[in-house]
């Protein structure tokens, strides 16, 4: 060993002679019911216990939704082909039946028959304006 | 052994004990001491058995140090759990307590805080042979390692060792 081996074992024998000074006493980490500190199985437990829980809880909710009657619908629901928005009479425009007809000529359309007065068989003389 | 004679074989190790314990634990008395109490119960209640192969010391040390590596993870599981939600991801490098800085003597105040800028295993190394009196070899026994390993990080830890004390002062 050289002079710089013996330096540094000096320093670490300091060291060794504060903290032997302070370590506490073996009876108190060794006695089998030391309440300070957690003892190595009590995570374990609280692991394991956690687990079955969840198993548990995870097993009855499974066997609840498998269970379960289903439920009729309390209202049937309506047929989309059958369905009618409630905002539908807007697009009811006036003179929509104008757009939705093809006009004859020599026909009167339907509007127009229900607007003109009724003169069956009377002719209607046309006068040449001058 | 019978339970009396591993009981007082522990007894004797014990100030021993508590310093490889501390360093373990980078010199956290509190995890020292739990991880001391772990490891004599995992002695006591026959969850860790000595085979003989090597002395009971180095054998001994080889449980401290396995069982602070398990709590450092449990450690370290449980932070990154619930510290990060709470407080990000903290800082990884090594911290040595303040309690004990403050109560230790300039001088091993300042070994303690050249000691942290050592790898693991050099830090490791040098603490079996210089405070605990082991031999290389011991200490390989008790890390794990092959001699020429251990031999490697005692010779590179003692040269960065000396280099830190020398640039704070300490040695010469």
């Amino acid at each position: 060993m050289n002079s710089d081996d013996r330096e540094l074992r000096e320093h670490f024998a300091a060291l060794r002679r504060e903290e032997e000074a302070r370590a506490p006493e073996f009876s108190a980490l060794a006695a089998p019911g030391r309440s300070q500190g957690r003892p190595l199985w009590s995570g374990r437990v609280v692991a394991a216990s956690v687990c079955v829980a969840a198993i548990t809880a995870a097993g009855l909710w499974l066997e609840t939704a498998l269970h379960r009657p289903h439920a009729e619908p309390a209202t049937p629901v309506a047929s989309i082909a059958g369905w009618k928005p409630p905002t539908d009479f807007l697009l009811e425009t006036p003179g929509r039946e104008l757009l939705q007809t093809v006009p004859v000529i020599g026909a009167l359309p339907e509007y127009a028959k229900a607007a003109a007065p009724h003169h069956k068989g009377v002719q209607v003389k046309k006068t040449v304006l001058p | 052994m019978t339970q009396t004679d591993l009981q007082g074989e522990l007894e004797r190790m014990h100030a021993a004990s508590f310093g490889w314990a501390l360093l373990c634990c980078n010199h956290r008395r509190e995890e020292a001491e739990e991880v001391l109490q772990i490891s004599y119960m995992k002695v006591l209640e026959g969850n860790a058995t000595f085979g003989g192969q090597s002395s009971m010391r180095t054998w001994f040390f080889g449980v401290i140090r396995r069982t602070a590596a398990e709590q450092r993870r449990r450690r370290w599981l449980q932070s990154q759990i619930f510290d990060r939600w709470q407080n990000g991801l903290a800082g990884s490098a090594p911290e040595l307590d303040p309690e004990r800085m403050a109560s230790a003597s300039e001088c091993s105040r300042t070994l303690l805080q050249a000691l942290t800028g050592l790898s693991p295993r050099q830090r490791e190394v040098l603490h079996l042979v210089f405070y605990q009196d082991l031999t290389i070899e011991q200490a390989s026994q008790v890390l794990q390692l092959t001699l020429g390993t251990a031999r490697t990080h005692f010779e590179r830890g003692k040269r960065q060792l000396r280099k830190i004390l020398s640039q704070s002062g300490v040695q010469r």
